[in-house]
């Protein structure tokens, strides 16, 4: 053992160059391994706990309390499955108004924030107790214009009267996300809605949390609802409940966003490591041909060489991972804190021992498995041969590559460069691999970023072509409200729209309809595939929807809305961002088919070219309590979303990049190396040592160019991949048919090729100082 | 001992007269050694007088009698041809002595300058035997080539020799 | 292949000469070791030179600084009119390319080229258009005789044929000089022979050739001049007159007419 562990330290310490591509590549690979496994994890850990702590509510009901009664709904509490229920609150949904920005508000009745199921966390302030106060939400900025703060006064204005209430606590929301996007709640003690509502017609709803047995997936929770829906009057819902899973899976969107392409790029990282470091024993292999063979003459058995080669490598692993994996958990707290944060709970510590060690443990296995199959060809190297001979044999190949530049007349230093990349062709694989999937991340960072760059800068796309959405309340006609909206100068266009709540046949969840009267297509509303509506009865199906239903072009679906049955027929799929990806828009003829008294109650807005939005929204906003205007915030929210993509692809494509120079790097100082004679016979004959360096470059261009041809088409299938689970997971699709254009290929191959010139400067700047005199005087 | 040898391996081989034995004898090592008549004629008496050659027909004119080696002479040839030389070693002697004397002497660096000029005539001495080497080796004379060869190892262990000389005489 | 032997154009010197040396030294360590020592020498066009001594003698070192391939540490040296002393690696590399022929002890070729490919290389170097080496590098195989051997890998030729290719591409830029370093070592006598007849052939058609060398036979077999080194210095710069024509009596003698 001792004799292994000499032999190990003598060879690390003059190895220097190999160590350090093993360490550094492994620490990158290991820390993105972490982070992305780390994440992938605990991404849900702290939504998760919040909820456990608050006990929260599976699923909450959405009644109508004019449908059923308190005494009605605490009688499911009992029901066979059901742990906990309630208590019944009464709720309706109010517009606010602050200063300039308004917003409905689902306020709900509620006497302390504890209790057996769904409690609250208050982050900030306290309970509601008197008069006129409430608790809110924690508002986000990116999601409402209104974001009442801590302190404020807010105005809830109905049709008959506006009450003024002051904001005393702001509250922790696990269910800000639901199936319908994202709402508001605030809170009042009891008796305030009566006060709020006054005489106006918004209706009084009961909001009802339960807590089941068997809730842990969609299927169970449908079961759950059946049982309770069964228990209540037909027609007591007013929507669909809300599930908690859906809860969770809106509150973690962003990092759930990323985490999936962390996760692809540190799997490339780990296969990309393993590439280089199977390279770098080849190489020392090659090197050490001789010394393995002495070392077998003295005594060493196989086992032990292989031992020898093993150990060389598993040294600076250890050392890579050892840093790495912390760092990866560092690096994860970033995205963690980001939803703790919201929620006013300590950011859950990075540190899983399970993943850490694991990761750590994988790594170090990985890079001895990497070292193996040379290691074996070191073990069974000939001892006699090996000291003869010097050097592991040595094919030469005829280069058709040189000699075909050179018969063109290239340089002579472009032409021998060139033709000596695949002299060791297991060797050129490895590196064009490891390089290619450096590409790959290139060119998907290329292509991605720009997609989805272009698709945000065409809001009309995904639904957003509206600059202002205008909310009709109270007794404020259809009529006079269009009136008021387009009297406006700054109007340039609406479309008065109504949202309705469509179950369909054989799903859970009811998907949202909206209706849209007027010149959509004019307005710029476009599908994503298919076309858009044009004749009652059509529909434009959000993509998420769709897959969901396994809806496609010219399906016929039946959805019941508000009790009537409605039959449609899918004509075109669209990124439908403001519903999150769900739902179906129809003509307002569809609507009107099957209920004719229903009227418009948001308008669409398109405003004239140089119209201030925050003007006109206080203009507008004055002429009508009944009106609340706020500017559409999806195009605003849009930007530093893509922007955060495109920092996150940029810093995990840099890793994979440095891991393939590492391998550039590696497979140039070996041939430089190994052709130390031919070097050194080429400047004797007169080859300048920038014309050495030249050729070393010239080497690693060429591996460029064919890990380009692999490359590229394999971060084109990324592209693919990705873009297709963003669109399964959010109902969002981009069209990446035109991403990879001449430019941007240009563009990637001089990324390559930045990347294999970085990885082969140091080796050939080596090459070209190299002494002369001594090299050929021998053998 | 190499002359009395040389001629009675000639006469081993045939029949032949005084001034025929001095030719050939001078022939087969290319001229490298003249013979006088005189001396021929000294060792073919005293090798008959040892009994290892005999005239051949009638004792006439001492020109023209042939002589050939008896069999007692065969005998002798063959012993000798087997016998190991374990004469001492041929040295120089001129220069050597130069050397010993000149290094008490030594004025003025001239032992130094005559080593110098030695050395320049047994380089040259080197070319025109490796000259000569060749020219035997085209004409197919291959014994004499190796004669040539001979020649030239010793001048380069005599060239040796006297660097050796220089380099003591430096330290001095 | 043409007999002029290609001069150079700047002249510094009084004297023709080709290759001037003047009082060069090279040290290493701080001035612990000095591989050469106040070396002064001047070689003629036209001329075969040996420079002999035995290992460690600086006849390697000495050659290196002939061919640009090492810089002394003073003195000055002057090739083919181009001052070394002080010269970039580049403007070395440039000059080695042009101005001076390699014949090595092993060759030296390069093992994933071809043989015209090898001999091609310092005339692509020179910008030569590859047409153009190739026609010259195929006249000089023929000139050497191993014009069969042009496609083949230099891993599947004799020594001899392999020293063969070596002088061929020492020769396609038509140096000024040529520096063989123990030409015949790494093969047997008769090629050796063979090898060192063709260098005297092609001295004869005015090439100016350094041998450097530690076989006195080989220093004294060929050209006329041996200059001998020791310890870093020169130490004898003899003439020698070829073709003598020298008697055999003159050279040896048998026995001493003893008895």
């Amino acid at each position: 053992m001792g004799a292994i562990l000499t032999q190990v330290r003598a060879a690390l310490l003059r190895r220097r160059a190999q160590w350090t591509i093993v360490a550094s590549t492994t620490l990158l690979a290991a820390a993105v391994a972490t982070l992305s496994l780390t994440l992938v994890v605990r991404d849900n850990q702290p939504w998760d706990d919040a909820f456990a702590s608050a006990n929260g509510p599976h699923l909450v009901f959405h009644l109508d309390a004019s449908r059923v009664t308190a005494d009605q709904l605490a009688a499911t509490t009992s029901l066979p499955g059901v742990t906990a229920a309630g208590p019944v609150r009464p709720a309706a949904t109010v517009t606010f108004q602050k200063g300039k920005a308004n917003g409905p508000i689902q306020v709900i009745e509620r006497g302390n924030p504890g209790g057996n199921v769904d409690r609250l966390a208050l982050l900030a302030g306290r309970w509601p107790q008197g008069d006129d106060e409430m608790a809110v939400a924690k508002g986000d900025p990116g999601l409402s214009t209104l974001v009442p703060q801590l302190g404020d006064s807010i105005q809830a204005v109905t049709s008959s009267h506006t009450t003024t209430l002051k904001v005393v606590g702001v509250v922790s929301d696990l269910a800000a996300f639901n199936n319908q996007g994202a709402t508001m709640r605030a809170w009042v003690r009891d008796g305030e809605l009566a006060k709020i509502l006054g005489g106006s017609d918004i209706r009084l709803g009961y909001e009802m949390p339960y807590r089941f047995q068997h809730a842990a997936t969609d299927a169970e929770l449908a079961a759950d609802r059946r049982v309770v829906e069964n228990a209540l009057p037909s027609g007591a819902e007013v929507q669909a409940p809300t599930s908690w899973l859906e809860m969770r899976a809106g509150f973690n969107w962003l990092v759930t966003a990323v985490g999936g392409i962390i996760f692809a790029f540190s799997a490339f990282a780990l296969i990309a490591v393993v590439l280089v470091v199977a390279s770098v024993v080849a190489g020392m292999v090659i090197a050490g041909y001789r010394e393995f063979g002495i070392a077998k003459a003295l005594g060493f058995t196989p086992a032990e060489v292989v031992a020898i080669v093993t150990g060389q490598m598993a040294v600076p692993a250890i050392a890579g991972s050892v840093v790495g994996v912390p760092l990866g958990a560092l690096a994860s707290t970033y995205f963690l804190g980001a939803t703790s944060a919201d929620l006013k709970l300590p950011v859950p510590s990075p540190v899983d021992p399970l993943i850490d060690v694991g990761v750590l443990i994988g790594v170090i296995v990985l890079v001895a498995l990497a070292a193996l199959v040379p290691a074996l060809q070191a073990a069974r190297a000939d001892a006699i041969r090996a000291i003869t001979l010097g050097s592991s044999p040595r094919a030469s190949r005829r280069s058709w590559l040189g000699s075909f530049l050179l018969r063109l007349g290239a340089a002579p230093a472009v032409g021998l460069g060139a033709g000596d990349a695949f002299a060791r062709p297991i060797r050129a694989s490895l590196t064009v691999v490891a390089l290619g999937i450096g590409i790959a991340t290139l060119t998907f960072a290329f292509t991605f970023g720009p997609s989805l760059q272009r698709v945000i800068d065409d809001p009309a796309s995904y639904g957003a072509a509206q600059d202002a959405n205008v909310v009709r309340y109270g007794n404020l006609s259809d009529t006079e409200a269009t009136s008021l909206i387009t009297a406006d100068s700054g109007t340039k266009a609406v479309i008065a729209t109504r949202q309705l709540p469509a179950s369909v046949t054989g799903k859970a969840n009811a998907e949202p309809l909206t209706a849209m009267r007027g010149d959509t297509a004019a307005f710029g509303y476009r599908p994503a595939s298919g076309r858009w509506f044009s004749a009652p009865g059509e529909t434009v199906a959000g993509l998420l929807t769709a897959r969901e239903a396994h809806l496609r072009l010219g399906d016929s679906v039946a959805v019941n809305v508000g009790g009537h049955e409605l039959r449609l027929r899918v004509v075109g799929l669209m990124n439908d961002q403001p519903n999150a990806g769900r739902g179906f828009r129809v003509d307002w003829q569809t609507l009107m088919g099957i209920l004719p008294t229903e009227t418009p109650d948001v308008y669409l807005v398109q405003l004239r070219a140089g119209t201030d939005v925050a003007a006109y929204t206080a203009r507008l906003a004055a002429k009508s309590s009944q009106l609340g205007v706020q500017e559409d915030i999806n195009k605003t929210y849009a930007q530093p979303f893509v922007a955060f993509i495109n920092v996150i692809i940029g810093g995990l494509t840099l890793v994979l990049a440095l891991i393939a120079a590492a391998g550039v790097f590696n497979a140039t100082l070996l041939a430089t190396r190994e052709r130390v004679h031919d070097i050194a016979t080429l400047k004797s004959l007169g080859m300048t040592p920038a014309q050495i360096a030249a050729m070393a470059a010239a080497s690693s261009c060429v591996v460029a160019v064919v890990a380009a041809m692999v490359g590229i088409p394999i971060g084109v299938w990324l592209l693919g991949v990705i873009t297709a689970t963003m669109g399964d997971l959010y109902g969002f699709m981009f069209d990446i048919s035109g991403s990879l254009n001449p430019i941007t290929i240009l563009l990637v191959i001089a990324g390559a090729f930045a990347v294999a010139l970085a990885g082969a400067a140091m080796p050939a700047r080596w090459a070209a100082a190299t002494p002369v005199a001594q090299v050929l005087r021998s053998e | 001992m190499s002359l009395r040898f040389g001629l009675l391996g000639l006469l081993a081989a045939e029949s032949l007269h005084g001034y025929e034995i001095k030719q050939r004898f001078e022939d087969m090592l290319g001229g490298t050694w003249e013979l006088n008549i005189g001396s021929v004629y000294q060792a073919l008496q005293r090798l008959e007088r040892d009994g290892l050659v005999e005239p051949v027909g009638d004792r006439g004119d001492r020109g023209k009698q042939l002589f050939r080696a008896t069999s007692a002479g065969e005998a002798a040839l063959a012993e000798w041809l087997e016998g190991v030389d374990e004469e001492p070693q041929l040295l120089r002697e001129e220069i050597y002595i130069k050397v010993v004397l000149g290094a008490r002497r030594n004025q003025n660096g001239a032992m130094g300058r005559l080593l110098k000029r030695q050395r320049h005539a047994y380089l040259q001495r080197l070319r025109d035997l490796a000259d000569s080497e060749k020219e035997a080796q085209a004409r197919g004379r291959t014994e004499l080539a190796l004669l040539f060869k001979g020649g030239r190892l010793h001048t380069e262990a005599d060239l040796k020799w006297l660097e050796a000389c220089m380099e003591e005489l430096k330290t001095r | 292949m043409a007999g002029s032997v290609h001069g150079g154009t700047e002249n510094t010197m009084t004297t023709n000469a080709l290759v001037q040396l003047t009082n060069v030294g090279r040290t290493y360590n701080n001035a612990a070791v000095a591989a050469l020592d106040g070396v002064s020498l001047t070689v003629e066009h036209g001329e075969f030179t040996a420079i002999m001594g035995p290992s460690g003698s600086g006849k390697s070192t000495l050659l290196n600084v002939v061919a640009g391939l090492d810089r002394p540490s003073s003195g000055r040296v002057v090739v083919d009119g181009i001052e070394l002393t002080g010269a970039s690696e580049t403007a070395l590399a440039r000059y080695r390319r042009t101005r001076i022929g390699f014949v090595f002890q092993f060759f030296n070729l390069l093992s994933n080229l071809t043989v015209i490919e090898n001999v091609m290389v310092p005339a692509q170097l020179a910008g030569t258009r590859p047409a153009a080496a190739r026609t010259q590098a195929r006249q000089l195989l023929h000139d050497l005789d191993i014009a069969s051997v042009e496609r083949s890998y230099p891993q599947n030729l004799s020594g001899g044929e392999r020293q063969r290719v070596a002088i061929a591409r020492a020769l396609i830029n038509k140096p000024a000089l040529v520096l063989a370093d123990e030409p015949t070592g790494a093969l047997d006598s008769r090629t050796g022979t063979q090898v060192m007849e063709l260098l005297d052939a092609l001295n004869q058609r005015g090439q100016t050739i350094l041998l450097v060398t530690h076989d006195v036979n080989l220093a004294t077999g060929h050209g006329r001049r041996v200059v001998s080194l020791r310890d870093g210095a020169i130490v004898d710069d003899a003439r020698i007159q070829p073709r003598r024509k020298a008697e055999p009596a003159e050279l040896v003698r048998l026995g001493a007419g003893e008895l």
